[in-house]
């Protein structure tokens, strides 16, 4: 089952002079399964959406349903449940461990869960072993001794060991060095190919190109683009009038067609960039 | 202007041993220079960088600042004076409840007279481009523009090196760009020497030199067209490659016979077109 929104509205501070409307009609179905990108602005409304999807927000206007809990602004909803189901991981979430040890922060959501130890300690296991953290090693070690790569992947642990169906990521790399950005965008991939559904919102448009099926563009508080990645990456213009950028090198075929080479604009990756340049040239060769 | 030589340093690492951060590192960086130092976490850029300041100070080897020798405790004020560190996180840095305050914090820490610290405040906001935020509460700005204020704090103590430790690594692609045009600006038309750290291939290409660190050691030094035209050693360093780059480089082993320092989009148009 995916999670819904409709018609869903958001206001921050209704009726007070500093009422700001966050998000406005959004309409989306997220499907089991998929690999989902969010891009947009800073201030475009990409966090206070993403907080609806596991009901840290409930909608000022319309609702939200995962799988078959309904939330609303006047609906009672059992929101443990919806929790479990979506796991959400904040920017800098290594800003929240706080627990002793590795174990015991990766072990509080389960605990919470009233599971017993046994569960517990083989949910931690398995999280650990989701983001590449070998249990012998670390499972004592004080989180805040561990590199910065290595607390964000001990924070992101703590969301897969409640055994979410959901996850979504806020800026999962920001701040991170390249190789511990390639770490962390690897697992997350790996756990999209295991069967997880995966939100990612990010200001890199390499990284959502290389990753996402499917791509979500914001822009004041709205919805403006919902398609394809590739699909959406064509609309080079608008995309920019709205302050956003594309990858470098459908830019690059951009640029190219415009120079009167018959290249597809919608090449996502170098090596699709090569493919293309190399098939064009082929083509030209005997007017040459 | 800055000289780096055999520099040696070590950490207690919390397991209770010695960890050596920098293993002999000598660099020399020339007055009006822009060097970007970029290398994985715990390559030791961090460490390095604040060498330039004396907030580290070298267990083996030298670290001198227009022939100033750190390790000497009376050349210290005027060390900080003369080089001004900018750190990641905006938030950390900014300390009073209105932008010009802040930016006037270091000034009035040197003891400079009221009607100068004014005159140092509006020049250095201006040079930020920030000017119309003075009387703004720090809190309530982007993290561009934060990262600009501290930057400005700095500029406003007149210095002559300005290290940047991953300023953009929290701001959004707006923000980066803001704290980077300024950088570019005041190396350019105010002649600070700049020591640049960071993640973004894209912001070194736009150095004239850059430093690639990796496990406490320089690796590389070069120009951005010497260092990333080496796309072969920056993916052994596991190092990102900027876009255009790593196109060349497999059109290259596809028999396409291109220049082999593209840098930027434009140079691959320009080549590919030829």
């Amino acid at each position: 089952m995916p999670i819904i929104l409709e018609n869903v509205d958001y206001i921050y501070q209704p009726g007070s002079p500093y009422e700001v409307k966050a998000l406005q009609n959004i309409n989306l179905v997220i499907n089991e399964g998929e690999f989902v990108g969010l891009i947009g602005h800073t201030g475009s409304g990409k966090s206070t959406l993403v907080q609806h999807l596991n009901g840290l927000l409930k909608p000022t206007k319309g609702r939200v349903i995962v799988d078959d809990q309904e939330i609303a602004a006047t609906k009672k909803t059992n929101l443990k449940e919806v929790r479990k189901k979506v796991g959400l991981v904040f920017q800098y979430p290594e800003h929240q461990l706080f627990e002793e040890t590795v174990f015991e922060d990766i072990a509080f959501g389960p605990k919470n869960l009233g599971l017993s130890a046994t569960e517990i300690k083989k949910r931690v296991k398995k999280a650990m072993q989701m983001v590449h953290l070998d249990y012998d090693k670390y499972h004592s070690l004080s989180p805040f001794t561990l590199s910065g790569g290595e607390k964000r992947r001990v924070a992101i642990a703590g969301v897969l060991a409640m055994e979410p169906k959901y996850l979504v990521l806020d800026e999962p790399t920001a701040g991170l060095d390249p190789r511990g950005r390639d770490e962390i965008l690897a697992q997350i991939e790996e756990l999209h190919n295991q069967g997880m559904t995966v939100v990612l919102v990010s200001h890199s448009m390499d990284d959502v190109a290389r990753l996402t099926k499917r791509l979500i563009v914001m822009h004041h508080s709205a919805v403006v683009y919902d398609d394809e990645t590739r699909k959406v990456f064509s609309h080079y213009e608008s995309l920019q009038e709205i302050g956003l950028d594309i990858p470098t090198v459908t830019k690059l075929m951009f640029r190219l067609k415009e120079k009167g080479w018959s290249v597809r604009q919608d090449v996502l990756t170098v090596e699709e960039a090569k493919e293309e340049i190399l098939l064009a040239l082929k083509e030209e060769k005997p007017h040459a | 202007m800055i000289e780096v030589k055999n520099l040696e340093h070590q950490f207690l690492n919390p397991q209770g041993g010695y960890q050596q951060a920098l293993k002999g590192v000598s660099l020399h960086i020339g007055q009006g220079e822009f060097v970007a130092i970029i290398g994985h976490n715990g390559s030791g850029k961090s460490t390095l960088a604040k060498h330039l300041n004396a907030l580290l100070l070298p267990d083996q080897g030298t670290v001198t600042i227009d022939g100033l020798d750190i390790k000497d405790k009376e050349n210290l004020w005027k060390i900080r004076q003369q080089v001004g560190m900018v750190f990641q996180n905006p938030d950390n840095q900014l300390i009073a409840t209105t932008v010009e305050e802040d930016v006037a914090f270091g000034p009035e820490n040197l003891g400079i007279e009221p009607l100068k610290i004014r005159q140092r405040v509006d020049e250095a906001l201006a040079s930020v481009g920030m000017s119309e935020y003075k009387n703004r509460a720090p809190h309530l700005l982007s993290g561009g523009q934060k990262q600009r204020v501290a930057i400005a704090g700095v500029v406003a103590m007149r210095p002559k090196v300005l290290v940047l430790d991953e300023p953009t690594a929290m701001l959004d692609p707006l923000g980066r760009k803001e704290v980077m045009d300024t950088v570019v600006k005041l190396n350019r038309e105010e002649g600070l020497t700049i020591v640049y750290i960071t993640h973004f291939m894209e912001e070194a290409v736009l150095a004239d030199r850059v430093v690639v660190m990796e496990n406490g050691l320089i690796e590389m030094d070069g120009s951005p067209r010497e260092i990333f035209s080496q796309v072969q050693k920056l993916k052994e360093l596991r190092l990102d490659v900027p876009p255009m780059m790593e196109l060349r480089d497999i059109l290259a082993q596809d028999g396409l016979n291109l220049p082999r320092d593209i840098l930027t989009l434009e140079e691959m148009v320009v080549a590919l077109c030829r």
